[in-house]
């Protein structure tokens, strides 16, 4: 490989990771409280399909944007309600949104099909890469690192901001105390409850953005389950970057690169077995799971309903 | 001062209230979907009675619902099980896969045997491939402490890529250009109950097993040491029975009956595996067990709902054109209803002598 195939090959891995990075940080905000989310998935179907809806009806993906967050933030607040006002099984709310979202979005998906809104020829605007001033200039790193769409730049500063957030704020603090002991938390005037629903809308509008990512930037067109199981593989990201801002980074920077590299020699002809490298999230996040990578520790309180005295 | 005739009534209004959720969540997720059938342009009285009328009135049709239910009441006896006995399995579908790569293996390169050997045999497989995936699962979290949830979740996702692998590189045939193994030999077909029609051994075999499940849980000895670990694994411990012996019999046969899913839909409809074998029975059987509330009885009739769904969506695609994923969004739809109606039934439950509904 030449190293405009690697410069290629390392941009693409950006492209591809940052919708998980997107999922990921959201997930991780929400697991973080103590609270399951498996319906990330769902949030970013919803987001992919919302974006895609957005541009095609007013031609700004900002539009887009903007309904895909509305979709995620309500998908959130639905999880919210459901588990921590009603207690209902943070497990079974999340499949029960997938098979929901990847429903909705396809059922809305074929009427635009069928009402001629959407033709095979239909194109729609995205968000186009910003050329960073003398610095997109550079040759290969320009193309590695100063040649992306907003978004790109906006999951990175997140990620910066989520591990700020988490580790130097009193409300970092809180959350985190929240997903480790609720009763806590409750003892120490922290409004457990409240918490978690901003964790939760936050999560949704989160994933919901990595999967708008998906038809704002990239293929510009929705497709029935576009993600494709991203949001399970955001899953994986979270477990494996230890549930750490940054370990979500590294983690999708991974799991993006070797997909890419799939990609990158199917176009080159190289036959190898894809599935080979499609299942390496798989195999390294069950490695972290039993502690290959290390002590790998999720909140205490994940998955158990709290209930107010 | 406590009133035990009242509160007999209670329990009586109770449980019948119990009862009605899931059909209320029906009814519900039936008018949601309703909805959205009109915002497609069609009315959706004539849409579901379009759908009823075409399943009941043509028996093709009918015993296509029967191909989904095989599959759906393995995969929602898979989760209940595991359930009442505090493992919480998400990863049927890769059971599923697992058990049917198995079952290939048996049925394609065991030749020559008579039918009725040959046939339990290759379920005996199914229900050892699923069995070992979720094995794999169970010794991952009591032995290394890795959480079932997330890593039933990974390897399901494992088994299917694996499976396409196989199927891709070792089991398909040299001189084909499509993706698939061969066909399974003749002697491992279910014998069909009803000519021409998909209506065969598999729907005896998935009954049968609800009743055997539902013994097992409810009149063992056994299934009663399960469902207390599963309610209170320290209670269990400290009334001396053995957790670790218990937990690891259950997930065995989580797995095994997903495995059985596997195997029945390789035996009575789809005779070789595929990449894509699977349309997410594993995930959907969640739905229905959840719908039942892991009650093997009520599993019949979910997984029958669940199944019917599906052919009654294609149904109503070809006839009135309303879009298909409409069996995806009023599954969902039950799903979450179910989830939030929960803190209503455990109201109800610890009203009851006793806590137990």
């Amino acid at each position: 490989m030449d190293l405009i195939t690697i410069a290629s090959w390392i941009s693409m891995s950006i492209r591809l990771s940052i919708p998980i990075l997107f999922a990921a940080l959201g997930g991780l905000i929400l697991f973080k409280t103590g609270v399951f989310n498996l319906g990330l998935e769902a949030m970013m179907l919803t987001g992919a399909f919302l974006g895609f809806y957005g541009v095609l009806i007013t031609g700004s993906p900002w539009v887009g944007l903007l309904l895909a967050i509305i979709g995620g933030a309500i998908l959130g607040l639905l999880l919210a309600y459901v588990t921590v006002s009603l207690g209902g099984n943070q497990l079974v709310i999340g499949l029960g949104m997938n098979f929901f979202a990847l429903g909705l979005t396809g059922f809305f998906y074929r009427m635009l099909c069928s009402t001629g809104l959407l033709t095979d020829t239909t194109k729609t605007a995205n968000f186009s890469s910003i050329h960073i001033p003398f610095f997109s200039k550079l040759p290969i790193l320009g193309e590695i690192f100063f040649d992306h769409n907003f978004l790109t730049y906006l999951a990175i500063l997140l990620v910066i901001f989520v591990s700020w957030f988490f580790y130097k704020t009193t409300y970092g603090l809180s959350l985190r105390s929240v997903g480790e002991s609720p009763e806590t938390a409750d003892t120490a005037g922290i409004n457990v409850y409240l918490i978690r629903y901003i964790a939760a809308i936050v999560s949704g509008i989160l994933a919901a953005t990595g999967g708008a990512f998906l038809t704002l930037t990239q293929v510009t067109r929705f497709s029935e389950n576009i993600t494709d199981g991203r949001g399970w593989i955001a899953l994986a990201v979270i477990i494996f970057g230890k549930y750490k801002p940054w370990g979500t980074l590294w983690a999708s920077l991974i799991f993006g690169a070797g997909f890419a590299l799939v990609l990158q020699l199917q176009v080159m002809g190289v036959k190898i077995p894809i599935q080979i490298v499609q299942m390496l999230p798989y195999i390294l996040t069950i490695a972290a799971l039993i502690g290959v990578v290390g002590k790998v520790r999720g909140p205490s309180a994940l998955g158990k309903h709290y209930v107010k005295n | 001062m406590f009133d035990i005739r009242s509160s007999i009534i209670n329990q009586k209004k109770y449980k019948v209230f119990y009862a009605i959720i899931p059909f209320l969540a029906l009814f519900i997720a039936l008018f949601i979907g309703g909805v959205l059938i009109f915002f497609a342009g069609i009315n959706p009285w004539k849409a579901y009675n379009y759908m009823l009328q075409s399943i009941f009135g043509n028996i093709r049709l009918f015993s296509e619902v029967f191909t989904h239910f095989v599959p759906l009441v393995f995969c929602a006896l898979s989760f209940a099980v595991a359930y009442k006995g505090g493992f919480f399995n998400v990863g049927g579908e890769g059971q599923l896969y697992f058990g049917a790569l198995t079952a290939t293996l048996a049925g394609v390169y065991i030749q020559g045997l008579p039918a009725f050997i040959h046939i339990p045999l290759v379920l005996l497989t199914g229900f050892i491939g699923g069995a070992f995936w979720c094995w794999i699962a169970g010794i991952l979290k009591i032995k290394l402490g890795a959480d079932e949830i997330l890593n039933t979740i990974m390897l399901s996702y494992l088994a299917i890529l694996l499976i396409n692998f196989v199927v891709m590189y070792f089991l398909k045939p040299a001189n084909s250009y499509i993706s698939q193994s061969e066909k399974i030999a003749k002697s491992a077909y279910f014998p069909k109950l009803i000519p021409h029609t998909q209506i065969n051994l598999g729907v005896i075999l998935s009954l049968l097993t609800v009743i055997i499940i539902y013994y097992f849980l409810y009149r063992s000895p056994y299934g009663y040491q399960i469902r207390a670990i599963g309610e209170n694994s320290d209670a269990a411990n400290y009334a001396g029975m053995n957790i670790l012996k218990g937990t690891m019999t259950v997930i065995i046969i989580s797995g095994g009956l997903a495995g059985l899913a596997g195997a029945s839909m390789l035996m009575g409809t789809q005779y070789r595996l595929t990449p894509a074998f699977s349309p997410g029975y594993g995930f959907e059987g969640i739905g229905a067990a959840v719908m039942a509330r892991n009650n093997p009885w009520g599993i019949i009739l979910t997984a029958f709902l669940f199944a019917l769904l599906r052919v009654g969506a294609g149904a109503m695609q070809r006839g009135v054109g309303v879009p298909l994923p409409i069996s995806w969004t009023i599954e969902g739809i039950i799903m979450i209803l179910i989830t939030g109606s929960e803190y209503l039934s455990n109201k109800f439950s610890t009203n009851l002598i006793g806590g137990r509904a």
